[in-house]
């Protein structure tokens, strides 16, 4: 099995969903290798779980004032918040068969490059149940997964250096009960890659995929222009629209 | 419309609104940041819920909703029975 590695190409949030949409489609279909894909983006924004009800998770009036683009994820989970060159977030687009069927599993062993790469930097990063990367300070990232019958779509997105304080006015995390305590809790259950090492992100993401491709055939590779075309329709027809987007 | 979050110790939330007529749900939404296989079968866990009556106990919700083969991941059917007896009993307007 021959990995097709993608360190490059810069789109908003919706063309990134719309990319995770169209390769894990030609993976499906046996039209693509196996592939790791990291993003890098334009604005803020919020990637936001599949079954979440937009007006529960979004400040929608913040996130319009300062154009934070808030997109409907193919996969569950929980919102986060990111900032161009804050976070890490990569996809994996793997055959199914490759996938223990067990979600826990599955979550703990295709994440477990980046935990090692944040190991021997020096963060003491681990997997914790069910789809969380934690720090004994508190919560490092979280993944996604979506299962289609002969491929799986598993992203990770993890703190490099968020803004939390902008993260609290943007998610209504525990908004229901305000409170300076409520608020305080939130922040704490966050922390960043930044807070323990001085590296920077560049240097953390090839230690990433130096681990990722120890005993793996691979190429270094970018997008094509089909696939690109392809996404690029895919974002304009779903991910930048409130039809998607707001749908819950 | 009565509404209710459940949080499930350690993980995900489960939130259910239902649309409630002569003691019986008319409409329910789910929503939460769980996990489900495939998708798509969102739509059917919700209007498995719909037709039960106020009075159904978690483990009657989570029965009915065997009858959808998906796989909840995350959170259990009976998840969404605590969510539901707590919509309910109206401890969240």
């Amino acid at each position: 099995m021959k990995w097709r590695i993608i360190n490059e190409g810069r789109y908003s949030e919706a063309m990134h969903h719309a990319i995770d949409e169209v390769l894990i489609k030609k993976l499906n279909n046996g039209e693509m290798r196996p592939t790791l894909r990291f993003w890098y983006r334009e604005n803020p924004s919020v990637p936001m779980g599949r079954f979440q009800s937009f007006e529960d998770e979004v400040e929608t009036e913040y996130a319009e004032e300062k154009e934070i683009d808030v997109v409907r994820r193919l996969t569950g989970g929980g919102s986060m918040f990111a900032e161009p060159g804050n976070v890490i977030t990569y996809s994996i687009y793997i055959p199914r068969d490759q996938v223990p069927e067990d979600f826990e599993e599955s979550y703990e062993k295709l994440d477990r490059f980046a935990v090692q790469a944040l190991n021997e930097l020096g963060v003491d990063a681990e997997y914790a149940p069910l789809n969380d990367i934690e720090h004994e300070s508190g919560k490092i990232g979280g993944a996604a997964q979506l299962r289609k019958n002969n491929a799986v779509l598993h992203h990770t997105t993890m703190s490099y250096n968020l803004n939390t304080t902008e993260m609290l006015k943007v998610l209504r995390i525990g908004k229901e009960k305000v409170s300076d305590k409520a608020i305080e809790s939130a922040e704490k259950r966050v922390t960043r890659i930044s807070d323990h090492i001085d590296d920077t992100r560049e240097k953390v993401i090839q230690k990433m995929i130096d681990r990722f491709v120890e005993k793996k055939e691979y190429a270094m590779s970018s997008l094509s222009k089909s696939e690109l075309e392809k996404a690029e329709k895919v974002a304009e027809e779903k991910f930048s629209t409130r039809n998607w987007n707001r749908k819950l | 419309m009565k509404k209710a979050s459940h949080k499930i110790e350690d993980g995900k939330m489960v939130k259910i609104k239902l649309d409630i007529e002569d003691e019986t749900v008319k409409q329910a939404k789910l929503r939460g940041d769980f996990f489900l296989e495939p998708p798509e079968k969102l739509g059917r866990l919700e209007t498995a819920i719909e037709g039960l009556s106020v009075d159904s106990t978690a483990d009657e919700l989570a029965a009915k909703l065997e009858n959808v083969e998906a796989d909840l991941i995350g959170f259990s059917r009976r998840d969404i029975g605590k969510a539901f007896k707590k919509a309910v009993k109206g401890e969240e307007k």
